[in-house]
């Protein structure tokens, strides 16, 4: 073994946890399947900084800050980095873990002793009406072609969905000249009474973080751009792309013409690598979600396999950094590599940091819950993408007693397709639990096999070469 | 739908079904088709819809193509090379067994 920590993802959290392992003396791998560091928040963060372009300054500091971050951790001689390389294959051994790597033409097998999952998380899938159509897509697949090709919608695109991302979006879309056509917010304009008490709980400590979310939504009103609250349908229309939306609110419909439709429904975590892995996972109900569960320095059910960052539960990237500073000190400590002082010092303060932060998403999730209409699409809707299977087909399997997920998948072919069940895992999961009364817990989901990311057969018989 | 907040400093061409489209070097095969405004990537083969990037992080494989010399690839993942060639995915439609 050539390394004794290998850490998938080189976002906030993976590189987090790979400076601070590096700084403790481990020898540590990054992996990522990006061609640069960053993650999502900060995707391409070092290419638009080379070119020294106009880019940046759109999408603002929350952007630009993130290029400490990664120099500070180019800066460690103890990384050795793997862009531009796929995990498609991981393994739980008894003493050691053993992950299948694809770069270009070329698959090979590594392994170590720890291997930290820092994957982060991917836009809440959506089902709605029409959402199969070209020109709907995600707020944050929009903010990644902006972020890695300096690509903007035209004026008239539709934001819609809830959650901070819409309002930060917008903005940088205001700063970059583009005028969308209206905002259709699902959540409510004013925070109801019920959510006063967590408010009040995190204003203070969270102040700056708050009034940059006023900030952003003052600013989408002085620019005159339509910020409609309280929307709660959708529907994407359109012959062989997306020509309009109708949408709902106050009990009426309405509709609005675009050429394309952004929506976002917050983030989950992207667990099939844990799942693959055979880690148990939690439900968070609140949010919706499967999430690993993690014991209290971060390891999960697998000896060896830890998790860092918005892949272990959303918490966003200044906590997926201090969750992998402490990971980094947990694992160092089972390497038997010595801590500083100052370390440890820092170790008290990022406790109680990550629980300000808890309490602030606390708050921020309350706000923007997973919308409803998303979690109970109409029958004719599809929720398998790859296979166009709809909402009632899994309905109607369930009612004639289908055991789960993963008899869903054998009856339906729902989760089969390319993308391997993450585009319809939680929405099959959810409409099961719906028709048969029973928990999600119960009703579980979709079990992952290898490989994770597609390989070819040349590929894998470059293995025989290495 | 998308369009270039800034010029292209570094031109690549390539192909898509036949069509000589000019990105920037470096812009992923997705990005360099939608600033060229093509929307229709793939065809689903359950239905023939049309289908096109919703993801971009490689996570729905909705931006599929067909890339010469390397078969069926995610638009969302590979980046353009100066004379590649690609088009998009047929998808062959195979009606739908009955349960
Ligand atoms: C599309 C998108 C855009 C977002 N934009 C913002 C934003 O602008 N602002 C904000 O505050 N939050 C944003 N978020 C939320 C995001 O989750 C951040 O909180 C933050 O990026 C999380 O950091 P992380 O280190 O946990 O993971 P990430 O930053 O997501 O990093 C995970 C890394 O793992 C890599 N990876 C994943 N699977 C594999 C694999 N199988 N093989 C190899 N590498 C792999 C990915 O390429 C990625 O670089 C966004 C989320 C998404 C999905
Ligand atoms: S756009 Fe989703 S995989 Fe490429």
């Amino acid at each position: 073994m050539t390394h004794d920590v290998l850490v998938i993802g080189a976002g906030p959290g993976g590189l987090s946890v790979a400076s601070g392992l590096a700084r403790a003396g481990a020898c540590v791998q990054v992996i990522d399947e990006q061609p640069y560091a960053g993650g999502q928040i900060f995707r391409a963060s070092e290419k638009s900084a080379r070119a020294g372009n106009e880019i940046r300054g759109w999408l603002g500091e929350e952007y630009s800050g993130g290029l400490d971050l990664i120099r500070s951790a180019k800066r460690q001689e103890r990384i050795d980095w793997q862009f531009a390389t796929s995990v498609w294959d991981i393994r739980c051994e008894d003493d050691h873990i053993e992950l299948g790597l694809v770069h270009g033409e070329t698959a090979s097998i590594t392994q170590a002793r720890h291997v930290v999952l820092a994957s982060g998380a991917m836009e809440r899938p959506a089902p709605f009406k029409g959402w199969t159509l070209p020109g709907v897509m995600g707020i944050g697949a929009a903010q990644t072609l902006f972020k890695d090709a300096g690509l903007v919608p035209e004026n008239g695109v539709v934001l819609a969905g809830s959650g901070p991302l819409l309002y930060l979006f917008a903005n940088q879309l205001l700063s970059a000249g583009v005028r969308p056509g209206a905002i259709l917010d699902f959540a409510a304009k004013w925070v109801s009474a019920q959510h006063l008490v967590p408010l009040t709980r995190v204003a203070w400590h969270s102040r700056t973080a708050l009034l940059k979310g006023l900030k952003w939504r003052s600013r989408i009103a002085r620019a005159g751009i339509p910020h409609l609250f309280g929307v709660d349908e959708l529907e994407a229309v359109g012959k062989d792309e997306v020509q309009g939306v109708h949408y709902r609110k106050g009990g009426q419909s309405h509709q609005f013409e675009t050429s394309l439709l952004l929506v976002h429904d917050g983030v989950i975590p992207n667990t099939h690598m844990t799942v693959a892995a055979g880690c148990d996972h939690n439900w968070l109900a609140q949010q919706q979600y499967w999430q690993p569960g993690l014991n209290d320095k971060g390891q999960t059910s697998q000896q060896g396999l830890w998790v860092v960052g918005d892949c272990a539960g959303i918490m966003g990237a200044e906590a997926a950094e201090i969750q992998g500073r402490i990971v980094a000190r947990n694992i160092a400590g089972k390497l038997g590599l010595a801590i500083g002082k100052a370390e440890a010092t820092q170790a008290q303060k990022d406790l109680a940091e990550l629980k300000k932060l808890a309490a602030l998403r606390q708050f921020i999730d309350l706000q923007y819950p997973p919308a409803k209409t998303f979690a109970t699409p109409a029958d004719d809707t599809v929720i398998c993408r790859c296979e166009a299977v709809t909402a009632g087909e899994i309905r109607e399997i369930a009612q004639l007693g289908c055991q789960g997920p993963n008899q869903a998948r054998a009856f339906t072919r729902a989760g089969m397709g390319p993308c391997m069940g993450r585009g319809c895992g939680l929405s099959v999961s959810r409409l099961m639990a719906e028709v048969s009364g029973n928990d999600i817990e119960q009703v579980g989901h979709y079990s992952t096999r290898t490989p994770l990311k597609p390989v070819t057969l040349s590929q894998l018989a470059s293995l025989n070469d290495t | 739908m998308f369009r270039r907040g800034q010029e292209i400093a570094n031109p690549v061409r390539f192909k898509f079904n036949g069509q000589t489209i000019t990105s920037e070097d470096g812009d992923t095969i997705a990005a360099a088709l939608l600033a060229a405004g093509v929307t229709h990537f793939r065809t689903a083969p359950e239905d023939a819809s049309n289908r096109g990037p919703l993801c971009m992080i490689g996570n729905c494989f909705e931006c599929l193509v067909d890339i010469k010399g390397k078969g069926s690839r995610q638009a969302c993942r590979e980046r353009v090379v100066e004379g590649m060639s690609v088009r998009s995915h047929p998808g062959l439609v195979v009606p739908k067994a009955q349960p």
